[in-house]
């Protein structure tokens, strides 16, 4: 009985959570579809934008590199961490990948 | 035969993320390409070397990956990158294979971004640019491999060092053997954005 009472509630807040999510998703992706065009415009913009994409990218591959999946042994626990930590990765890049290119389509 | 070194490369539009068949599909075929022969390459230079160099795979690895990050933007640059560390762990080809996620990412990432701001809009890069860009692209490479070597292969820091110098020699080898593959593939009509002279008959 309590749960029932308690449910449009509930749902009005998921709904109103969920709108807001979705607000600042688009907001964030017509800011991105706005500022990187005009920025690739201006070419020192652009080298500069370029540089400190790979220092930060150069970064993070070395931070990665620095904690290893442990498998120094070349053990079998380890080659499967590292094969499931490049899945991740692989998987991470396909979906970011998959959402620019609806970004794109949406924009067209 | 030096030729070829002179002539810029027939120009091509860039562009950092192509979603076109052609694209992904040549992209896929460079990185299984790269896979097929890095597994003997790295073998090789486990066979000598204990796996703390990779100068067989250095001389490979440039003819798979330039082409990739080049002409097929972003997108081929991750294909190809992240197919054969998977191969190479599943099949651990070297103690330090986890890192080749970090080495070959390194190495096509930074290289189409380069290529993103730098490249003229009405012609491809020279031979000088092209060495240029890729030697940047070696030395951010090879990064990994001086902790590899250390922390796992317990290596000096004096001897890592020296691999990463020697690395260098192998990317600059490298170009001279990528250059003209890629002003090949240019004209074998692989990119679909490849603006070739008129003069060029070209069916294919």
């Amino acid at each position: 009985m309590v749960l029932e009472a308690q449910l449009p509630g509930t749902l009005r807040r998921d709904v109103a959570t969920a709108t807001l999510i979705a607000r600042l998703v688009y907001k964030v992706r017509r800011f991105v579809g706005r500022a990187l065009p005009r920025a690739g415009r201006c070419p020192v913009v652009k080298k500069l934008g370029v540089l400190v994409v790979i220092v930060l990218f150069a970064v993070a591959m070395l931070q990665f590199s620095l904690n290893p999946p442990r498998i120094a042994a070349l053990n079998g626990a380890g080659v499967s961490q590292a094969v499931v930590i490049g899945a991740v990765v692989i998987l991470t890049g396909l979906l970011g990948y998959y959402l620019w290119t609806t970004s794109q389509r949406q924009r067209l | 035969m030096w030729d070829i070194y002179r002539q810029p490369r027939p120009n091509w539009r860039y562009r950092l993320l192509p979603t076109d068949t052609r694209s992904l599909i040549s992209a896929v075929f460079l990185g299984l390409g790269m896979t097929v022969a890095l597994q003997i390459a790295e073998r090789i230079d486990f066979a000598y070397s204990g796996g703390s160099l990779f100068l067989v795979a250095v001389l490979l690895v440039p003819q798979f990956e330039n082409p990739a990050a080049m002409f097929y933007g972003l997108t081929g640059a991750l294909i190809v990158a992240w197919i054969n560390p998977v191969v190479a762990n599943l099949t651990a080809t070297s103690p330090l294979s986890f890192l080749f996620f970090a080495t070959n990412a390194l190495h096509t990432v930074p290289l189409t971004l380069m290529v993103y701001a730098f490249k003229p809009k009405d012609r491809g890069f020279n031979f000088l640019e092209f060495l240029i860009i890729n030697q940047v692209a070696g030395l951010l490479d090879v990064l990994p491999i001086i902790w590899g070597s250390i922390a796992v292969l317990s290596a000096p820091t004096s001897v890592a060092l020296f691999g990463y110098l020697i690395h260098q020699v192998g990317f600059f080898v490298a170009s001279f053997i990528s250059y003209p593959i890629m002003h090949r593939l240019l004209r074998s009509g692989l990119v679909p954005t490849a603006e070739l002279p008129a003069t060029t008959t070209h069916t294919a």
